[in-house]
């Protein structure tokens, strides 16, 4: 499977299909944005990996962006992303964009399907591949605002780094926006009166531009509309979904009578408390005047009805003729997007003069002495005082849309401000108070993610005649309390648990999902994802084998074991971690996953190293749904830097090491089990003897790993505990070995080093051929069978549908779909993981990786294995005892314990 | 005949009332301790039946359990030092914030109450004794010098003992000290006067001789807490240096009990540790009322 992938992504590589195609150049001829009416029959489709060059005129000095026609083709949920660069020969611009795709939703008539309760539930989503024409930034330096170029031939180049589009045509495009005062005049011969107001629930939407912009709901007011205290009503959209710009929503509306009308907007925001968030508004396919092209929203802590005024009061006057019309709101960040470029950039040189700081200083310096840091870096002053007016010059110009001089956004760069005053006064100080310097990094970069998020949760919005006035829909005291006393009394009746319908003979089964932190348990699992899977219950296992399935939410930890062996356990279970598993196997209580009807077929879909935790005596007790292995986390800034490579065997890390060390910079290797597993697999040992009745600790080549693991931090100094997530940002640790979630977060929550860190295999030791052993242990979770279920076959059903990668895949796009990248599913399946939203590069490596993926089985004893193994390694990193000893030692008491289980089962058995 | 209905009117209605907690008390507490000795003599995995084997498993805690003796001598290591410690500074607290005006002295008691009001707020300990060189105590220490490199507060075993004690005095301050600032509240004030009429010369005098005979309730609804405490000490351990803690470090009986229960679900074996635990806690709360008693009837 890995090999026929592999071979896909090298061909794609090779053959790079270079396209190239001329287009009549029309700038001003088409202004219209959005879902396209023409059919294009002549196009350039771009696969992934794959590029393509345009050739483009300016046709006069101006101000231009880059207007692409395009169509997504069916792929996976992910928006298709590309590079592209435009250049003259003297000029080059880079940029990287991202073509969004358009949805909607399945409803079901005028609103949503409901369930069996009458609650509104999440509709699905449709994609339309169909035309749309987006404006795009060409700069990555300015962003999405137009860039100045010469009259004359430009050529564009396109590389798709994730999958493909098709481009009709491709333009420079230029703004020619009118102003408020021609559109009236434009329109003055109108003068009728409308006297009818339009209203648009927010939720219904009629095309939207990401799957994760999904309509919820808020039960807290009844001023929310619509809302009933007994049931869901899916009466809000928006929030942190609706915040990357770019992003739009768009409804259809029908109007009644010709005339003016002001738009009202029923909305919450609470992202910006000072600034506000902005919002490029289309009318039918066009911004009406310039003012509408980024309307700002203000800070609301609750739901307010806005009318978009001018200055002065005025509502602005939309003319609207009686007829179908289409509104489009677009996430707009103009106003703060230079800022946010050019803290961005300042980020990026404050992390490297930290780094050129603590490679003199050390990360912790030593407080009494001058480093002379003024002299040892001569660039450090200099760069201090234009950080001063830089940074001075970006707050002002980020205070100009502040609305209430609260400004509450900006205080963050005038501590960074007073912090580097006080270095430029007296640079003797900055060792000893260096970790300010730090903190105002973080806080700067975290300001980053602030001001990006444009987010805003509307209500309804309304097409107000002018005439009419603005009504706060504001519920009164006693309205509230009524409304509120309902639903608490409501909340004794309704009925929680999650049942799916339409069920028929094949009788119901119960089916417990383990609730999970990914940090802890390896899965990100809770009421979301129950939801997704219930959907897919009742969409596909529901009607195939007419089962009903009840799913509850359990806390993760003994729960699910302690009821299991009280015998009030479920059918199945999902997400079971695999310590319980073991413990559940041998007692008995398991049903044999082996006996699924078609298992080949299943068991191919999986690595086979994702079985060997669950199998016991040559059974297989569950069914594996997550695999989570380590990979190598390199800031690829600081490698170049410092001129690094990326390391492949222990030699090469050891040397990357030594350089890294002279800079005082760190390597994050965390001190668990599955480190030791990964040098004792690569070394050729193994923790158990063939019939797991012994421990093979005391090997040769089990006390080389130890050695080696341990040799980590007592000789080459690596920190025992850190927060990897917080030094990889800043670069203090450029390099770590961790679990291959650890890309979630990072993706998600450190904005400000996108695109300068990547994940590679971990480093093995090379053959005379050359050739890398990278074997590593693995870790995951599960689906288990009990097996004094009522209806064994519905469950054996049920895990076959589960398990299977058509299944899989869809629940990890809908879990992608609805909670964004940060809730990428690490799956198990290997068909499921190639439809995953891995770009091409991320999946080449984490597949490179997971071929060299293994496992330990677990034993009755597995507890005891892991708290000797890090007794053993504490003795040695914090006493510095002689590592064979301690590991001898460890390896006689784990020898005993597994006599005493096997001893104690084997009673139980007889 | 006579007599029954007779005892009846006297004490039926006292028997009623009693009824309803003295129900719980056999179904939450006098049941499972006798289910825990019955089990505590077989051997149970909790999925087959129990499997009677007399008094092994006691013989095997006793003499054969290194990890149990070592729990043992932590358990009393940490009850000698906590017990009395956190005992003392109930009492004293408790005594100290009685001087002050009521609204001060409820305010106050808030604040020493707080710490074992607020359920798992220990946790702050761990975040402040992170083995990180950037955790609170670690970078303070390094910042003024006196350690160069970061020290595993919580799974070091020379250290992480120092670290469950301070955590487990900092939540001393339960509902014993609740119970001395009320005894406080209703001592006899002419005692006090008569006392001053025969000669009492200081508030020590005072304290001895007035106060604590007057407390004895108290002073004995104190110690038991305060040793039922000292005995159950091991979750705040497991939360802050982990389960196990490193080499068994802070490992106590109560430990020792879940680990068998919960993680090897060895039911049988648990069972044994339980009612051992039960044994001592008993012996050790007969010393102390004994011992109070005593100071009583002086």
């Amino acid at each position: 499977m890995y090999k026929t992938y592999l071979k896909r992504g090298i061909a794609a590589l090779i053959v790079l299909l270079i396209a190239i195609q001329c287009f009549a150049v029309c700038v001003f001829a088409e202004n219209e944005v959005g879902v396209s009416k023409t059919e294009y029959t002549q196009y350039v489709s771009i696969a992934e990996e794959e590029s393509a060059t345009f050739s483009l005129t300016a046709e006069s000095d101006g101000d231009y962006n880059l207007a692409v026609v395009y169509r997504a083709v069916e792929g996976r949920v992910v928006n298709p992303e590309a590079d592209i660069v435009i250049t003259n020969g003297t000029d080059s611009f880079t940029q990287h964009i991202e073509f969004s795709r358009i949805w909607s939703d399945i409803r079901d008539g005028e609103r949503f399907k409901t369930d069996s309760y009458d609650n509104e539930v999440v509709p699905e989503m449709r994609e339309h591949f169909d035309w749309q024409t987006v404006i795009f930034g060409i700069s990555s330096k300015t962003g999405n605002q137009a860039v100045s170029l010469k009259a004359g031939e430009y050529t564009l180049n396109i590389t798709m780094s994730c999958e493909a589009v098709e481009i009709a045509k491709v333009y420079f495009y230029q703004s020619n926006l009118k102003s408020y005062e021609e559109y009236l005049k434009e329109n003055s011969a109108n003068n009728e009166k409308a006297t009818e107001a339009v209203t648009i629930q927010a939720e219904l939407t009629s095309f939207k531009s990401d799957s994760s912009l999904i309509p919820t709901y808020d039960r807290s007011s009844p001023s929310i509309v619509p809302n009933y205290h007994d049931r869901i009503s899916l009466n809000i959209i928006g929030g942190s979904s609706f915040s990357e710009a770019g992003q739009w929503l768009e409804w259809q509306f029908d109007v009644e009578q010709d005339g003016y009308y002001a738009l009202d907007v029923r909305y919450e925001q609470d992202a910006l408390r000072g600034i506000g968030v902005g919002r490029r508004i289309y009318i039918d396919g066009e911004v009406p005047f310039a003012q509408f092209d980024n309307v700002l929203f203000p800070y609301a802590s609750d739901y307010i009805d806005f009318r978009i005024e001018d200055k002065n009061g005025e509502a602005y006057k939309l003319y609207l003729t009686k007829g179908a019309h289409t509104l489009r709101m677009q996430v707009n960040d103009a106003h703060l997007e230079q800022e946010i470029i050019e803290i961005q950039e300042y980020i990026g040189q404050c992390n490297s003069m930290y780094r050129q700081i603590i490679s003199i200083t050390g990360a912790n310096p030593d407080v009494y002495r001058d480093y002379y840091l003024d002299k040892e870096l001569p660039s450090l002053i200099p760069f201090l005082k234009d950080s001063i007016v830089k940074l001075e010059d970006i707050a002002k110009r980020i205070e100009r849309w502040s609305q209430d001089d609260e400004g509450s956004e900006t205080s963050v760069i005038y501590d960074m401000v007073r912090v580097l005053k006080e270095y430029v006064e007296k640079p003797h100080k900055i060792p000893a108070n260096l970790s300010n310097f730090k903190n105002g990094i973080d806080s700067l970069a975290n300001m980053i993610i602030t001001l990006q998020s444009q987010s805003i949760t509307l209500d309804y919005i309304t097409f107000n005649p002018v005439s009419k006035p603005l009504i706060q829909n504001d519920s009164g005291f006693f309205e509230y309390l009524w409304f509120r006393l309902k639903s608490f009394f409501n909340s004794f009746v309704e009925d929680y648990s999650i049942a799916s319908e339409n069920g028929g003979d094949g009788g119901q089964i119960d089916v417990w999902v383990n609730m999970g932190d990914i940090m802890v348990s390896g899965a990100a699992t809770g009421r979301d994802q129950m939801q997704i899977i219930k959907r897919m219950c009742d969409d596909t296992f529901t009607e195939q084998y007419q089962t009903y399935v009840k799913l509850s939410l359990v806390s993760a930890g003994d729960t699910l074991t302690q009821a299991i062996l009280a015998d009030k356990g479920p059918d199945v279970a999902l997400f079971v971690g695999e310590a319980n598993i073991a413990n559940l196997a041998i007692r008995g209580v398991l049903a044999d996953i082996g006996k699924i009807e078609d298992f080949d077929r299943i068991k191919g879909q999986y690595d086979d190293s994702a079985y060997i935790p669950y199998t016991f005596d040559g059974s297989l007790y569950a069914m594996p749904l997550t695999q989570n292995f380590n990979m190598l986390f390199c800031r690829t800034d600081v490698f170049e830097e410092l001129n690094l490579k990326i390391p492949d065997t222990w030699e090469e890390f050891y040397a990357v090491q030594k350089v890294l060390i002279q800079h005082n910079l760190e390597i994050g290797i965390s001190e668990s089990q599955d480190i030791f597993e990964m040098f004792l697999m690569q070394h050729g040992g193994s923790i158990y003897n063939a019939d797991l009745t012994k421990s093979q600790l005391k090997e040769q080549t089990a006390v080389d790993a130890f050695t080696q693991w341990t040799d980590l931090y007592v000789k080459h100094g690596l920190p025992l505990v850190f927060n990897f997530f917080n030094r990889f940002r800043t670069g203090e640790m450029p390099m770590g070995i961790m679990s291959y979630t650890m890309y979630n977060q990072l993706s998600v929550a450190a904005p400000e080093i996108e695109s300068q860190w990547q994940m590679y295999p971990i480093p093995g030791f090379a053959d005379e051929n050359g050739n890398i052993n990278r074997i590593q242990s693995s870790s995951g979770n599960a689906t288990i069978i009990i097996s004094t279920s009522d209806n064994l076959k519905a469950s054996y059903n049920f895990v076959k549908w589960w398990a299977d990668s058509e299944i899989q895949t869809s629940f990890g796009r809908q879990v992608e779909m609805i909670l964004g990248k940060s809730a990428r599913y690490n799956t198990a399946n290997l068909v499921a993981f190639e439809n995953l939203n891995w770009t091409a590069n991320e999946r080449k490596n984490l597949s490179l990786a997971w071929e060299s993926v293994s496992d330990i089985p677990q034993t009755a004893a597995s507890y005891y294995l892991g708290r000797c193994i890090s007794n053993a390694f504490r003795r040695v990193a914090y006493s510095y005892e002689d590592p064979r000893d301690v590991l001898y030692r460890y390896s006689d008491d784990i020898d005993n314990e597994l006599e005493r289980k096997r001893n104690v089962m084997k009673k139980g058995k007889e | 005949m006579k007599k029954m209905s007779g005892f009846f009117k006297k004490y039926g209605m006292s028997y009623f009332f009693l009824s309803f907690w003295l129900v719980l008390f056999m179904f939450f507490t006098v049941i499972p301790i006798i289910c825990a000795v019955v089990l505590s003599f077989t051997d149970f995995d909790m999925v087959r039946t129990p499997d009677f084997v007399g008094i092994q498993n006691y013989l095997t805690l006793l003499l054969d359990d290194e990890i149990f003796m070592k729990s043992l001598s932590n358990t009393v290591f940490y009850a000698l030092i906590t017990g009395p410690a956190g005992y003392l500074l109930s009492f004293v607290v408790a005594w100290l914030i009685t001087e002050t005006s009521k609204g001060v002295r409820s305010f106050l008691t808030l604040v020493f109450y707080a710490p074992s009001l607020a359920g798992n707020i220990y946790m702050i300990w761990g975040y402040l004794f992170s083995g990180d060189a950037y955790g609170m105590v670690n970078s303070f220490l390094m910042e003024w010098g006196f350690i160069s490199q970061p020290v595993q507060w919580l799974t070091d075993p020379e250290y992480n003992s120092i670290a469950v004690v301070i955590v487990i005095l900092w939540t001393s301050l339960g509902a014993g000290f609740l119970s001395f600032v009320a005894g406080f509240q209703q001592l006899n004030k002419e005692l006090f006067e008569a006392g001053a009429i025969d000669g009492i010369r200081n508030r020590w005098q005072e304290l001895w001789h007035i106060t604590l005979p007057q407390m004895v309730p108290q002073l004995l609804i104190g110690a038991v807490l305060s040793i039922s405490g000292a005995f159950a000490i091991g979750y705040q351990n497991a939360q802050l240096t982990g389960n196990p803690s490193t080499d068994y470090s802070t490992h106590t009986i109560l430990l020792h009990m879940t680990d068998y229960g919960y993680t090897r679900f060895e039911m049988g074996y648990a069972s044994t540790i339980a009612v051992i635990l039960f044994v001592l806690m008993t012996v050790a709360w007969w010393l102390i009322s004994k011992g109070l008693k005593s100071f009583s009837s002086e």
